[in-house]
């Protein structure tokens, strides 16, 4: 009720008609998984550097139409991110503005679902975008993989702590660190978590 | 993944490494991930599936349409390019651990296939010529052949050598004496100075030539050396650089002989001549004994020459045999050598052991002979061989049991006895004297009981034959498995798997169709030419039989690099990908092997 109210609303406040079909229930089987790297962790203040997505579409991650971006940063970059990400200043130089990839990535999703690891911070990233460019934030729904995970975890008391690192989901999954670390790649391997939590029924037994 | 580590990942894998990096970046760009969970069915083939599949984690069975396992895909492997490019699938394809794996739409495929040579050969060449291509890269990826040879293991002349101040006449009479084509002047210490032939022909013709100088003011100083250590192919190199025809051989500075340009020409050419001519020329035991050990020099450097293993048994046999017609020679007296025939049986007698695993012989003897003469010197031929590196057969198969020291009527009693009341042992006695040949001796006493061996089979004892062929099946083989061994350290005997199955099939067929050739690869050839195996699949079977043997050969050796006694196993974490695939095709012929045993023996309708 509420989340229908607040699409109408997101809606209403869309800046380009062209956008509307974002707000159109989704009919297919594709989810989109998405990652980003960014300045730091305040989607007030800091920006995106890069988005990796992929399309998944019944077994498969459609690497072959891959969406891979690089954004030009307005602000500078601060050590940390410098630290996590391995991005320089210099290697995003070549990096494109915003008003050029935005539009892409939208054209990318459409209206599917996005799945992502804490995808409601990228969401939030990309809503600020969206929000200087269009108006809205972005209205897709969200699929959160660490919740999927959790779901399934087989908890063996009602006080155990459920470990919700990437790296810990990988390895408790089976599932092969596949190249470097970076948004693309990032979006793949939380790709392969998604199909591979998708066969895993969800845990319902005394302690979920 | 991106870009890059997509083209890395594909360049690891054969024949993907034969493309260009044009074509990589291309295929790159069109590749998907897929996931599919165990239990999950693959639909490899049929008019919806167009998609060629490379693993990178996780495992697939191949089941035929008896639901038997008839391989398994596991990291880094691909299929299915047969499916893609006749559309023909005869097995269906279930994933038995979670598999991610890469996917290659059919039409991205066939670009390949249309602009890389290479990549289209590998797919479309039977399998064995699938298998020659895997041994040859195999090679290409190891250290080349002689260029491991060490200067000490090869032949140099003792120098003749003389002091500085000796006069030229002197030095002349000595080498002529020696036969020497050149005079080695010792200098100051560790110096030496070399005057070839061609010198003095040289002095001749200027006129310089002084009978009366010392040797020392006509010399070449100092003489060009190589340490006994260096590797042969740097002394030729040094030859051909420097273009002169010989080099001093040191050890530690000390001059040993010399290295002519000829004799490592010829060393290369024919290394296994020099053993022969040893083994020929040898007087005593310990010579004899020195010559025969080096065997094993030769078959490390035709192993790693990757000459097949078939050729290198071939050789080793004939020098096997060598030693043993010397041995008997040398310990038998003249009248004593042709009232008997000394066999060698087993693998020995089919030509195919190559490292020395066991001495199974035995001892023919002309009837009427009393049998207690020979007694002594086959205790001494045993002592012999033990010595010479033949362990003693665990099953005292050997000149020294009496059971295999007898006359030609007993041996054909024995036969009767093994045919009538088979048993296990029986059936293992019948299959090594079945292999027998006479290495020594009259070898007509062996013919005489190899012929009545065959007439007990004349129009009957077809159970028997079954039975003997039944044993083909005796051990499992592992199909398919093969690839599950990829990550943990799992062992296959690889006798028991895929040479014994071979052998004691060929055999039987043998023993059916009165083959006398004895070795397996003679064998099967000989079946051909009967047209009792189909000539695709014999060939098939060959190389199959020599794959298994040369793997088998690559780890013997290395048992013995490492001081160990050499056995049959394999352990995975020691093969590359490609003995993998060299294994798992084998094995797989292998298995089709038995199957035609099992039909062309009826071996179904045998009881228990």
């Amino acid at each position: 009720m509420i989340a229908s109210l607040k699409k109408a609303w997101q809606k209403h406040r869309l800046k380009d008609p062209k956008y509307a079909y974002l707000f159109e229930p989704y009919r297919g089987d594709d989810v989109v998984v998405l990652d980003t790297e960014t300045t730091g962790m305040d989607p007030r203040k800091d920006e995106i550097l890069s988005i990796g997505a992929v399309k998944v579409r019944q077994n498969r991650i459609l690497l072959s139409d891959a969406f891979e971006a690089w954004l030009k940063p307005e602000g500078r970059i601060s050590e940390e991110s410098i630290k996590i990400h391995g991005i320089r200043r210099i290697d995003i130089e070549d990096g494109e503005p915003p008003e050029r990839v935005i539009p892409r990535l939208l054209d990318f999703i459409g209206n599917r679902p996005i799945v992502g690891y804490y995808i409601r911070f990228d969401q939030r990233m990309l809503s600020a975008y969206t929000r200087r460019l269009l108006g809205i934030d972005l209205p897709n729904e969200l699929i959160e993989l660490s919740e999927m995970y959790y779901r399934r975890y087989r908890k063996h008391s009602p006080h155990e702590f459920v470990d919700l690192k990437f790296d810990t989901i990988m390895e408790a999954l089976g599932l092969p660190r596949l190249g470097k670390h970076d948004a693309l790649n990032d979006a793949v391997m939380s790709a392969l978590i998604y199909l591979k939590l998708k066969t895993i029924p969800e845990y319902k037994g005394a302690f979920s | 993944m991106s870009f890059n580590d997509q083209k890395a990942f594909l360049r690891s894998i054969h024949p993907f490494d034969e493309l260009s990096d044009e074509l990589l970046d291309e295929l790159a760009k069109k590749i998907d991930i897929a996931f599919y969970p165990a239990e999950t069915s693959l639909t490899v083939c049929g008019a919806e599936v167009d998609r060629f599949y490379i693993v990178i984690k996780g495992e697939v069975k191949v089941l035929d349409e008896n639901d038997s396992v008839v391989r398994i895909y596991r990291e880094k492997d691909s299929f299915d390019a047969d499916a893609l490019l006749e559309g023909r699938c005869d097995w269906h394809y279930v994933v038995s651990e979670d598999l991610i794996c890469y996917e290659i739409d059919r039409e991205s495929f066939m670009k390949l296939f249309e602009r890389c040579e290479k990549f289209r050969r590998f797919y479309l060449m039977d399998i064995v010529e699938r298998i020659e291509h895997l041994k040859r890269r195999e090679l290409d990826s190891g250290m080349g052949d002689w260029m491991t040879v060490r200067v000490s293991e090869s032949y140099w002349h003792p120098p003749c050598l003389v002091k500085r101040q000796t006069p030229l006449q002197e030095a002349i009479r000595r080498s002529v004496d020696m036969g020497r084509s050149e005079i080695i002047v010792e200098g100051e210490v560790g110096e030496y100075g070399i005057v070839a032939d061609s010198d003095l022909k040289r002095m001749l013709a200027e006129g310089t030539f002084d009978l009366t100088l010392p040797v020392g003011a006509v010399a070449h100083f100092p003489l060009l050396t190589v340490d006994r250590e260096d590797f042969l192919f740097n002394a030729y190199l040094t030859l051909i650089r420097k273009n002169i025809k010989r080099l001093g051989v040191t050890e530690k500075g000390k001059l040993l002989g010399i290295l002519e340009q000829i004799d490592i020409l010829s060393y290369f050419a024919n290394h296994s001549h020099l053993i022969t001519v040893k083994i020929e020329r040898a007087r005593t035991l310990e010579e004899l004994r020195e010559a025969s050990l080096g065997y094993l020099t030769i078959v490390r450097r035709l192993y790693a020459q990757g000459l097949k293993a078939r050729y290198i048994a071939k050789l080793i046999s004939e020098i096997n045999r060598k030693v043993f017609a010397r041995l008997f020679e040398m310990i038998l007296p003249e009248e004593r050598r042709a009232e008997c025939a000394l066999l060698v049986m087993g693998s020995e007698g089919r030509g195919e052991q190559i490292i020395r695993t066991d001495q199974d012989n035995a001892l023919l003897i002309r009837e009427g002979v009393d049998s207690e003469l020979f007694v002594p010197y086959m205790e001494r031929i045993s002592d012999a061989l033990l010595e010479f590196g033949y362990p003693e057969c665990p099953g005292k198969i050997m000149v020294t049991n009496p059971y295999w020291r007898r006359s030609v009527g007993e041996f054909k009693a024995e036969i009767d006895r093994w045919i009538d009341s088979p048993d296990e042992e029986s059936f293992m006695y019948f299959s090594i004297f079945f292999d027998a040949e006479a290495v020594a001796g009259d070898a007509e006493l062996l013919q005489e009981v190899k012929a009545y061996l065959f007439s007990r089979f004349d129009g009957h004892n077809d159970i028997y034959m079954a039975f003997f062929a039944r044993l083909t099946l005796l051990f499992e083989t592992p199909v398919g498995l093969w690839s599950s061994l990829l990550h943990r350290d799992r062992h296959i005997d690889i006798k028991k798997a895929g040479i014994f199955p071979v052998v004691q099939g060929v055999r039987s067929l043998a023993l059916k169709y009165r083959i006398e050739a004895l070795s397996t690869v003679e064998r099967i050839k000989e079946l051909t030419r009967r047209e009792i195996l189909q000539e695709s699949f014999a060939r098939e079977l060959i190389e199959a039989f020599d794959a298994l043997s040369y793997l088998r050969l690559g780890v013997q050796l290395k048992a013995i690099e490492e001081g160990k006694t050499p056995d049959n196993t394999i352990h995975s974490k020691d093969l590359s990908k490609i003995q993998r695939d060299l294994l798992r095709d084998s094995l797989e012929i292998v298995e089709r092997f038995k199957g035609f045993i099992t039909r062309h023996f009826e071996l179904d309708r045998l009881p228990g």
